[in-house]
């Protein structure tokens, strides 16, 4: 019995390991951020715009570290840990990719609290609106648009 | 004397001005309609209606709370209000902006050419608009009031913008 416990034990580290992420975020990580809205996009220019990072009222913009992980699993968390959560529902429209030195090197920070796993929020947001607003434009400069392809 | 005559028919659409005077007052005034005519184009009038059509369709899209999932507070009633008048005293000539609601629940509206060259404003409900934009790479930012008319750095940076 003692065995099967260890073993049961190996197992789960094993699976943990698997989808867990250092605690200390490096600038080479790339962070997304779930779309749920289609005005913060343009499929035509295949653009991410400014309002996509513009912190929400408790200035904690929620996203996921998503490195090591392959598209399917990356589109799965957006499914199952952020939209299903939401309330009402809301449909995925896609993500906004960025690395972690891109958001760092404007004075905010990625505080991880992996609940759910691989989650964080981009926190230390100024105050006045209008550096929130340009901040967000810097972001969504440098992000990715990823769309979902289903 | 040469008179400025504007006739009606200048609002028709296939009406074209001619530019049969010579002298340098008569090609001023040719000059003069020209700018005119492209200010009070058809084009231009109809876009402004749609920034408006778009605000409307907005202002139902986000009235609940959380609308984006995230937290998002319901579009501000006040900057609503604030946000029509804005568009109403855009000049016509000035490209139309997208309009969006930002988290607090302020309307935004934006003129986005490229992912670095983008203005943007919220209009806030005590006739306070604050405004930001990427030009290549400068940017600028601040905060105005929004009394009587569209303040002076709104323009500037929509030049700087489309310049």
């Amino acid at each position: 019995m003692k065995y099967l416990k260890r073993f049961l034990t190996i197992l789960i580290d094993c699976f943990l390991k698997r989808d867990s992420v250092t605690e200390e975020i490096s600038g080479r990580e790339t962070i997304a951020r779930y779309i749920t809205s289609k005005r913060w996009f343009s499929r035509k220019k295949n653009i991410v715009k400014p309002q996509a990072f513009m912190p929400p009222p408790n200035h904690r913009l929620s996203v996921f570290r998503i490195d090591n992980l392959s598209e399917t699993e990356i589109w799965k968390i957006g499914f199952n840990k952020v939209i299903s959560k939401m309330n009402p529902p809301r449909n995925l429209r896609g993500r906004a990719d960025i690395l972690a030195l891109n958001i760092l090197e404007n004075n905010l920070q990625i505080e991880p609290d992996n609940i759910p796993p691989r989650h964080a929020d981009i926190v230390g947001w100024p105050e006045l609106k209008e550096e929130q607003k340009s901040i967000a434009q810097e972001l969504a400069a440098k992000a990715s648009l990823m769309l979902h392809t289903s | 004397m040469t008179t400025a005559c504007v006739p009606l028919i200048y609002n028709n659409t296939f009406f074209v001005p001619t530019d049969r005077g010579a002298s340098d007052v008569a090609q001023a005034l040719n000059s003069f309609v020209k700018e005119m005519l492209e200010d009070c184009s058809p084009s231009a009038i109809i876009n402004a209606n749609e920034s408006l059509q778009e605000l409307y369709k907005l202002s139902e899209e986000c009235s609940s709370e959380n609308w984006d999932g995230y937290g998002a507070q319901p579009v501000d009633p006040d900057s609503f209000i604030e946000a029509e008048r804005f568009i109403q005293a855009l000049p016509t000539t000035v490209r139309e902006p997208e309009v969006a609601v930002d988290p607090d629940g302020e309307i935004s509206l934006e003129w986005h050419l490229e992912p670095r060259k983008v203005f943007s404003v919220s209009i806030g409900k005590r006739n306070e608009i604050t405004y930001a934009g990427l030009y290549g790479p400068n940017k600028a930012y601040g905060r105005e009031y929004f009394g009587d008319e569209i303040p002076k750095e709104i323009f500037d940076n929509l030049d700087r913008l489309f310049s």
